[in-house]
């Protein structure tokens, strides 16, 4: 006999009343909820329920065992929880990337950290204010996250600079220049005059927003922005012809010319951040010479 | 929203991390968002010297009126003020203590820190009670610190390394322990006690609120009461990606209000309006608050 579920009945149809009613709230039907009722009655060797016509009623007994009834499925949630718990707590390392960072780096340097503490990883993917905040309630122990931003409390490493890329729209030839054969020439950003410029919510990334408007509006372009919260939406703006993007990344997309930018004045800054300092370095070098190898040349 | 909401919601939309306190000068009501905290201090500094520099001449230790001849040789430069001058100037101790807080004159400011003594100007703290903060030298100590963190040759290059978004600045090299520090509570404390003439003599806390309302810098304090009726005075503090400014806000008829605002941008860049520009924003939210 399959106690818990037998009792999992009896106290549905305890609460209601009805069999049909406790059945319904199970998402059953009434006589396999019936049968499993009259099985636990025969195994206890007691009536829990006197029937009538307007549904059933606790006997004494009933009465008496349910309190007991209802604590035992208590304890049989509390167990599965346990269960469940002993499985996070065997998560070493929970570590986050920002959008900006490719799966494929984000994934290599996840492995890496994983190897330098012998544990494992949970890897989460948000953006640079979403992971601080993360980090500060703990539920995070590393982030690596798009610099400058405000730190308060928690360590920061050193910045990884690493060179990006302008996305610009195929059928848009008079910016960065037209043509196939001028393809591995440089723009600069004067050259985007026209599109607005993909980047996610100044939100997301406050500091980082404003020295990227900065940055364009040193070199001459005093565009808008549109909110593209990832690579992907930047990608589609782009592609669609709605905007230029930044990446580290070189696309393969149709409608979407790859150039480099003069200078490289708009690299990614990442940045690992950490709350504890009890943080062995050695993670978070292993992270980041990871991301280092995968993203510069 | 509570006001200390609000005061950290706005240090987040201008991406600088922040500590503040303000209070009526005779009163006991407050803001206080992180104001114990300590925190590199910068050219606030100059503040205490003055300070100092009036208790002495209150002391018969100083003649505010006798001359004092500095050379460029031997001078701390700076961006301003003497400090940016090219020939040896000769000034009164009082008129060195202008230029020191309207245009935080670098060369001001060390030669008044030598006359006063970084002993004299510690015991003076510890009296006016000022238990958190701690001078350990001036402009010319700070950077001679800096240089050998970060193993640069020169303050210009002191001051690159400082202003670069390509790389982080080391948490040893802004740390509040290892150079002049303070907390935003002890800035107010000082304030409230210059404007109540318990800071010297009535005659040199008058001087000293008349040199803290020549400031000259208006992007800060300023900035967030730009009403000609309402009186600023305040002294600036500037380090890479620390800004701050402490001061008295005096609307017409109404107390007047001390105000530390320290802060520390994510950003490095040298010019950053936005983050003066939350000094302002801040302390107009403090004295909304408690006036």
């Amino acid at each position: 006999m399959d106690l818990l579920r037998h009792l999992t009945f009896f106290v549905a149809v305890a609460d209601a009343g009805q069999v049909g009613v406790g059945a319904a709230e199970l998402g059953m039907t009434q006589p396999p909820v019936s049968q499993g009722l009259q099985r636990l009655e025969r195994e206890l060797g007691v009536r829990l329920f006197e029937r009538n016509a307007r549904g059933v009623v606790l006997t004494s007994a009933g009465r008496d065992l349910l309190p007991r009834a209802r604590a035992i499925l208590d304890q049989a949630d509390e167990l599965r929880a346990a269960a469940t718990t002993g499985v996070q707590e065997r998560i070493t390392l929970r570590i986050g990337f920002v959008p900006q960072i490719p799966p494929a780096a984000a994934a290599e340097a996840a492995v890496s950290a994983s190897k330098a503490t012998e544990g494992q990883l949970a890897v989460v993917t948000g953006s640079t204010t979403g992971l601080l905040r993360l980090l500060n309630a703990g539920e995070l122990d590393l982030a690596v996250i798009r610099h400058p931003a405000v730190l308060g409390p928690l360590t920061g490493g050193g910045v990884l600079r690493v060179p990006s890329v302008a996305l610009i729209p195929s059928d848009q030839s008079s910016v960065g220049g037209g043509g196939a054969r001028s393809s591995a020439r440089a723009i600069t950003l004067r050259s985007l005059a026209d599109l607005p410029v993909a980047t996610p919510a100044r939100e997301d990334e406050p500091a980082a927003y404003d020295l990227l408007m900065d940055t364009l509006a040193e070199h001459g372009w005093f565009g808008r922005s549109v909110v593209a919260a990832d690579e992907r939406a930047a990608l589609s703006l782009v592609a669609m012809g709605r905007a230029v993007a930044f990446s580290v990344e070189r696309p393969a997309v149709s409608g979407v010319r790859v150039r480099r930018i003069d200078g490289d004045p708009l690299p990614l800054r990442l940045r690992p951040v950490w709350r504890d300092r009890d943080l062995e370095p050695a993670v978070v070098d292993a992270v980041m010479v990871r991301l280092r190898q995968e993203l510069t040349p | 929203m509570t006001t200390n909401d609000l005061v950290r919601a706005c240090f987040a939309d201008a991406a600088v991390q922040g500590w503040v306190h303000a209070r009526p000068v005779g009163g006991t009501r407050e803001v206080a968002v992180d104001a114990d905290e300590s925190v590199v201090m910068a050219s606030l500094y100059k503040l205490p010297v003055l300070i100092a520099f009036c208790r002495a001449v209150d002391a018969g230790q100083i003649d505010p009126r006798a001359p004092i001849r500095l050379e460029p040789r031997t001078r701390t430069s700076g961006p301003t003020g003497i400090g940016a001058l090219r020939d040896p100037v000769t000034m009164s101790g009082r008129d060195l203590a202008a230029m020191m807080i309207a245009v935080s004159d670098n060369a001001a400011g060390d030669a008044l820190l030598s006359l006063v003594g970084t002993t004299q100007l510690n015991a003076t703290l510890q009296t006016l009670g000022l238990a958190d903060t701690r001078i350990s030298g001036g402009t010319a100590h700070l950077h001679r610190v800096l240089r050998s963190r970060l193993g640069a040759s020169g303050v210009p290059e002191v001051l690159a390394a400082l202003a670069s978004n390509d790389e982080a600045v080391a948490p040893e090299v802004l740390d509040p322990h290892l150079t002049s520090s303070t907390t935003a509570r002890d800035m107010t404390h000082l304030l409230a006690l210059t404007w109540t003439d318990q800071a010297a003599s009535p005659a040199q806390c008058a001087f000293a609120r008349s040199a803290l309302e020549g400031q000259l810098f208006s992007q800060r304090l300023r900035s967030g009461f730009p009403y000609s009726r309402v009186r600023i005075a305040g002294k600036t503090g500037t380090l890479g990606a620390l800004r701050h400014e402490v001061g008295v806000v005096t609307f017409p008829h109404q107390e007047p209000v001390a105000i530390a605002v320290l802060t520390r941008s994510a950003r490095s860049d040298a010019v950053l309006p936005e983050a003066d520009k939350a000094i302002g924003a801040v302390a107009a939210l403090c004295v909304r608050d408690l006036q």
